[in-house]
C-alpha cells in the first residue's frame, strides 16, 4: 500500500481537499473547494414525509420479546490457537530531600499558577452553581465507577501498608459514597432524609497508562522520613512516586505527613502532575496501621469530597457565619466541629438542629461522621460532568463498539485499513505527527474479507478482528509494546462469518465479539481475560435471522445491547444483563421501522440508548432508549431528515451528547449534533462538510469536544478532517490526505441481502496461513 | 536584644491541644510530634527581617497563607488587615527553642 500511493495517489499535500476536486468533474470540484450548499438543499429535498415509512405496517411477528423469524443455532468451526504475553514495570530509588518552608511552597505554587488557576476555578464554581440551583441536572444517570491508584511511599517498613488495609480503605469509600456505610442510620432523624447517595464508587486500577496489567497499588521506599503538603510526595524527583494520568485516575498517595497533618486534597482545575490526595499511612483504610480516632477511613472519604469540589460544610470562614460551602441544604455553621460532638450543636443561630456536624465534610473523628447531602452529591456531580468529564468513562464505562478507527488515549488515534492486496494496514496518531508517515502504512499481513474491527480496551491496547478469505475469523492485538501473535500474523477463532465482525469491550481484558453465520444467525464468543469463550473456535447463537450488520454497544460493565435489523426490516434488540440474554437467549425485542441501513447505536451514559437508522426515504431515524422506555414509542422513530447513502455513524463525546455524520446524495459529508437541548443545525438539517466520499464515514472522539472523521474519496485514499473545540481542521469542508489505496474501510453498501454466498470453499489461502 | 527574640525564627505550628486559657501554644513545626488531627493547625513563619508570615489550613485541607503580621517591636506584631476590619495584635508571651506561646492583646 505505502509503494503504491507514489504512483496511484493524486493528492499528497498534507491538507488538501477530497481527492473529489482533481479526479471527477467540476461539479465536484466547485463542492469540494468550499461552495458550501445549504445543507436542506442536498439532504432534504425529499423531507415532507413524517413518520418512519412503513413503520407500523411491515410487522408480521408479534411486538415485544418476540423470536426473529427463523432462528436456528449452529456451530461454527475451524482455526487455530494463540496467546499473548505482557510484562510490568517499577520504579524505585530515592534521594535526600532538602526541608523546605511548606507554606511558603505553597504560595509560591499558588502564585505561578494563580492566572489559569483562578480562570478554571470561577468556571467550575460557575457550572457547579448551576447544578446546586437546580438549573442542570446531573448528566451521569448511573453509578460513576472511578479507578484508583494507590502509591504508598514508605520510609519505615511499618508505613509500607498492606493490600488488606488499601483494599479496607477501597470498602470504605464504596460504602460512604454509594451511602451504604450502616452509620448512616445514626445521622439524627431530622437530617437523615439529607442523607444521599453519591453514585460513586471506587475501584483498584486494573490497567496501568502504559496498558500493562496493574493491581492499582506502587510502592515506593523514600529517605524522606516525613512528608509535608508542599507535593513533594508526587514526584519521584522529591521521594515520591509520580501521579497517574489524572483524566482517567484517582491519585491517591499514602505516606508518613508532618505536623500531624491527617491529608490534603487538590481541587478540580489545578495542576494534572499534582491532582488527587494524600493521606497520612495510619489513617488509610480500617486495619493494619489504621489508629484511632482516625481508623475508619474517614479522611479519604473527606478529601475525595474535596478532589470532587466539596467545600468545608462550615464555609472555610474560620468560625464567622458568612462563608459558604454553596450547597443550600446544608445549615449555616460557624467554625468546625472536632471529636464526637453531641446533638444539637448550635451556631450561627441554626437551631434548634444545630451544625450537620455528622457530614463528612467537617471536622470531626472519623466515628461521627456519615453522610453526604443531597445538594453536596449535586456538586460533586457537577464536578464529574465538567472538570472531572472523562474520570470513571474509561473501564466499566459506556464502550461503543468496534471500528476501524479507535482512540485509546487523549490525542492519540489508531487508523486500520485494507489494501488492494486485501492485507491489513495501519496507521496511528501519536499527538504530535502520523506515523509511519502522513501517508504511509504499516503493513500488517493477512488476506482480508471484511472491513478491520477495532477496539481498545485500555491505554496502548489494541485488538483487531478481520475474516479471513475462509470467512472464519481472525484477531490481533497490540500489548504496549509488540504485536501478537506476530506483526503479520494472526490467531483464528473459527467460524464462518457473514460481513464484519462487531467487538465490544465492558471492561479491561474482556472482549465480546458479534458474528453472523451464515444462516444469518447472530452468534457470539467472549474473551474473559484469561480464555476464549464457549471456545477458541466455538460460538454461542443468539438466534435470529439478521439482515445487514449486528451493532452493539456497551453503557456499563457486563452489559451488553445489540441491535440487528430483521428480514422484515424492522429494527431488533436484546441485551445482556449480566447474567442472562434478554428478552431470552434467542429471542429479539421488535422495535419496528424499515431500515435501510445498519443500525448505529451509542451510549452516552448508563442505561442511555440512541439508536440510529435510515428508512426507506433516505433520511436518518432516531430511537432512543431514555432509562426506563424507548422514546419516541416503542415501535416509533424521530425523523431526522436528510436523504442518506450508506450506514450513519453516531458518536458520543460527553453527556448528553451526540454527533452524527452521513453521506448525501452528491457523495459530500454531513453533520448533525445534538448539544443536551437541541438538535444542530436544527431536527432535520445538516452542516454540509464538503468532499467525495467513496466509503461512509468513520468518527472518533478522543475527548471532550474532539471529533476526528475519516472517509475514502475517489482516489481511495484515507482523508482526514477534525473538530477541536472551536473550529473544523483543516476546515469546514476541506481534508487532510493520509494517502493509501484503501479497498475496505467502511463501506459503503447496500445493506446485504439474504443471498449473499455462505462461504467461497474454494478459497484456501487463510489468514492463519500467512502467520509469521 | 529580649531574652526572647533569639528564638524568634523558624516555623512553627499550633499544637491547640495545649492551648492555655487565652494563650495559644506553638511548637517547633518540623520536629515536634504532632498527632494526627482532622482540624489542621496555624503556622507561623518568622523572617529574618521579624516579619512574621501566619498561615492556616485551606480549604483543601492544608496550610496556605493567610495573613503578615508587621513586627511592633516589645514582642508584639500587628497582623494584616483590611480598613474596615483593622489587624489584630499578638504578643509573644513566651519563647523558647521548645515552644511559643502568644496571646491575642
Amino acid at each position: 500500500m505505502k509503494s503504491k500511493k507514489s504512483k496511484e495517489q493524486g493528492p499528497t499535500e498534507e491538507e488538501t481537499t477530497m481527492p473529489g476536486a482533481t479526479m471527477t468533474g467540476s461539479e465536484e470540484a466547485q463542492h469540494a473547494n468550499g461552495k458550501v450548499r445549504d445543507a436542506s438543499d442536498v439532504m432534504s429535498a425529499t423531507d415532507d414525509s413524517s413518520g418512519m415509512p412503513g413503520g407500523l405496517t411491515a410487522a408480521p411477528e408479534s411486538e415485544g420479546g418476540t423470536d426473529m423469524p427463523g432462528a436456528d443455532g449452529g456451530g461454527m468451526s475451524a482455526g487455530g490457537a494463540n496467546g499473548a504475553g505482557d510484562g510490568g514495570s517499577s520504579g524505585d530509588g530515592g534521594q535526600p530531600r532538602s526541608r523546605t518552608c511548606a507554606t511558603m511552597d505553597v504560595h509560591r505554587r499558588l502564585l505561578s499558577q494563580r492566572p489559569d488557576y483562578v480562570r478554571a476555578r470561577a468556571a467550575i464554581e460557575t457550572h457547579a452553581l448551576a447544578y446546586e440551583r437546580g438549573e442542570r441536572s446531573a448528566l451521569r444517570t448511573g453509578v460513576t465507577r472511578i479507578p484508583v491508584v494507590v502509591h504508598v511511599v514508605w520510609n519505615t517498613a511499618s508505613q509500607n501498608i498492606s493490600d488488606a488495609q488499601i483494599a479496607s480503605q477501597i470498602d470504605v469509600l464504596n460504602r460512604d459514597f454509594r451511602r451504604t456505610n450502616p452509620d448512616v442510620a445514626s445521622t439524627p432523624a431530622v437530617f437523615l432524609p439529607l442523607a444521599t447517595d453519591a453514585r460513586v464508587e471506587f475501584f483498584l486500577a486494573t490497567v496501568s497508562p502504559n496498558g500493562t496489567p496493574t493491581n492499582g497499588i506502587e510502592r515506593r521506599q523514600t529517605t524522606v522520613t516525613s512528608f509535608s503538603s508542599n507535593d513533594a510526595v508526587k514526584s519521584q524527583a522529591t521521594g515520591g512516586l509520580d501521579a497517574w494520568d489524572a483524566n482517567h485516575y484517582l491519585n491517591i498517595w499514602v505516606c508518613q505527613l508532618g505536623g500531624g497533618l491527617l491529608g490534603y486534597a487538590q481541587f478540580p482545575g489545578g495542576s494534572a502532575a499534582t491532582d488527587g490526595v494524600v493521606i497520612l499511612q495510619s489513617a488509610f483504610g480500617i486495619t493494619g496501621t489504621a489508629a484511632a480516632p482516625f481508623d475508619l477511613g474517614r479522611t479519604a472519604t473527606h478529601e475525595i469530597g474535596h478532589w470532587l469540589n466539596l467545600n468545608h460544610i462550615w464555609g472555610d470562614d474560620g468560625t464567622g457565619c458568612t462563608g459558604t460551602d454553596n450547597v443550600a441544604d446544608t445549615p449555616n455553621q460557624g467554625g468546625p466541629n472536632a471529636g464526637t460532638p453531641a446533638f444539637p450543636h448550635v451556631s450561627c443561630s441554626n437551631g434548634p438542629n444545630g451544625d450537620l456536624f455528622m457530614n463528612y465534610m467537617d471536622y470531626v473523628d472519623d466515628r461521627a461522621m456519615f453522610m453526604f447531602t443531597a445538594g453536596q452529591v449535586a456538586r460533586m456531580q457537577a464536578c464529574l460532568d465538567g472538570p472531572r468529564v472523562a474520570i470513571g468513562l474509561g473501564a466499566g464505562a459506556p464502550r461503543p463498539s468496534s471500528s476501524p478507527v479507535v482512540a485509546w488515549d487523549a490525542n492519540r488515534l489508531d487508523v486500520f485499513v485494507v489494501g488492494t492486496d486485501r492485507a491489513l494496514y495501519h496507521k496511528w496518531w501519536n499527538g504530535t505527527a502520523w506515523g509511519p508517515s502522513v501517508t504511509g502504512y504499516e503493513a500488517m499481513g493477512g488476506v482480508c474479507t471484511s472491513a478491520p474491527q477495532v477496539v481498545a480496551w485500555g491505554p496502548q491496547r489494541l485488538d483487531v478482528f478481520v475474516t479471513g478469505t475462509n470467512s472464519a475469523l481472525f484477531h490481533k492485538w497490540w500489548n504496549g509494546s509488540a504485536w501478537g501473535p506476530a506483526v503479520t500474523g494472526y490467531e483464528s477463532l473459527g467460524g464462518i462469518c457473514v460481513g464484519d465482525p462487531r467487538i465490544v469491550s465492558w471492561d479491561p481484558n474482556r472482549l465480546d465479539v458479534f458474528v453472523l453465520g451464515t444462516n444469518r444467525a447472530l452468534f457470539h464468543k467472549w474473551w474473559n481475560g484469561s480464555a476464549w469463550g464457549p471456545s477458541v473456535n466455538g460460538y454461542e447463537s443468539l438466534g435470529g435471522v439478521c439482515v445487514g450488520q449486528p451493532e452493539i454497544v456497551s453503557w456499563g460493565p457486563n452489559r451488553l445491547d445489540v441491535f440487528v435489523v430483521g428480514t422484515d426490516r424492522a429494527l431488533y434488540h436484546k441485551w445482556w444483563d449480566g447474567t442472562r440474554w434478554g428478552p431470552s437467549l434467542t429471542g429479539y425485542e421488535r422495535l419496528g421501522g424499515v431500515c435501510m441501513s445498519a443500525p448505529r447505536a451509542v451510549a452516552w451514559g448508563a442505561n442511555r440508548l440512541d439508536v440510529f437508522v435510515v428508512g426507506t426515504d433516505g433520511a436518518l431515524y432516531h430511537k432512543w432508549w431514555d432509562g426506563s422506555a424507548w422514546g419516541p414509542s416503542l415501535n416509533g422513530y424521530e425523523r431526522m431528515g436528510g436523504v442518506c447513502v450508506g450506514d450513519p455513524e453516531a458518536v458520543a463525546w460527553g453527556p448528553n451528547r451526540l454527533d452524527l455524520f452521513v453521506i448525501g446524495t452528491d457523495s459530500g459529508l454531513y453533520h448533525k449534533w445534538w448539544n443536551g437541548a437541541a438538535w444542530g443545525p436544527s431536527l432535520t438539517g445538516y452542516e454540509a462538510m464538503g468532499g467525495t466520499c467513496t466509503s461512509s464515514p468513520r468518527v472518533v472522539a478522543w475527548g471532550a469536544n474532539r471529533l476526528d472523521v475519516f472517509v475514502t474519496g475517489t482516489d481511495s485514499a484515507l482523508y482526514h478532517k477534525w473538530w477541536n473545540g472551536s473550529a473544523w481542521g483543516p476546515s469546514l469542508t476541506g481534508y487532510e490526505g493520509l494517502g493509501g489505496v484503501i479497498t475496505t474501510f467502511r463501506r459503503r453498501r447496500e445493506m446485504i441481502e439474504p443471498s449473499i454466498p455462505a462461504m467461497q470453499p474454494d478459497l484456501t489461502l487463510t489468514m492463519g496461513a500467512l502467520r509469521a | 536584644m529580649s531574652p526572647t527574640s533569639a528564638a524568634l525564627g523558624g516555623s512553627w505550628t499550633h499544637s491547640f491541644e495545649e492551648d492555655e486559657a487565652g494563650v495559644q501554644v506553638y511548637r517547633p513545626t518540623h520536629s515536634f510530634a504532632f498527632p494526627p488531627s482532622r482540624r489542621g493547625r496555624e503556622t507561623l513563619e518568622f523572617g529574618n527581617e521579624g516579619e512574621l508570615a501566619m498561615g492556616a489550613p485551606g480549604p483543601d485541607d492544608r496550610p496556605r497563607p493567610q495573613a503578615r503580621a508587621t513586627a511592633l517591636g516589645m514582642n508584639r506584631y500587628r497582623v494584616s488587615g483590611t480598613a474596615a476590619q483593622p489587624g489584630q495584635v499578638i504578643e509573644i508571651v513566651e519563647a523558647t527553642p521548645e515552644v511559643l506561646k502568644l496571646r491575642f492583646v
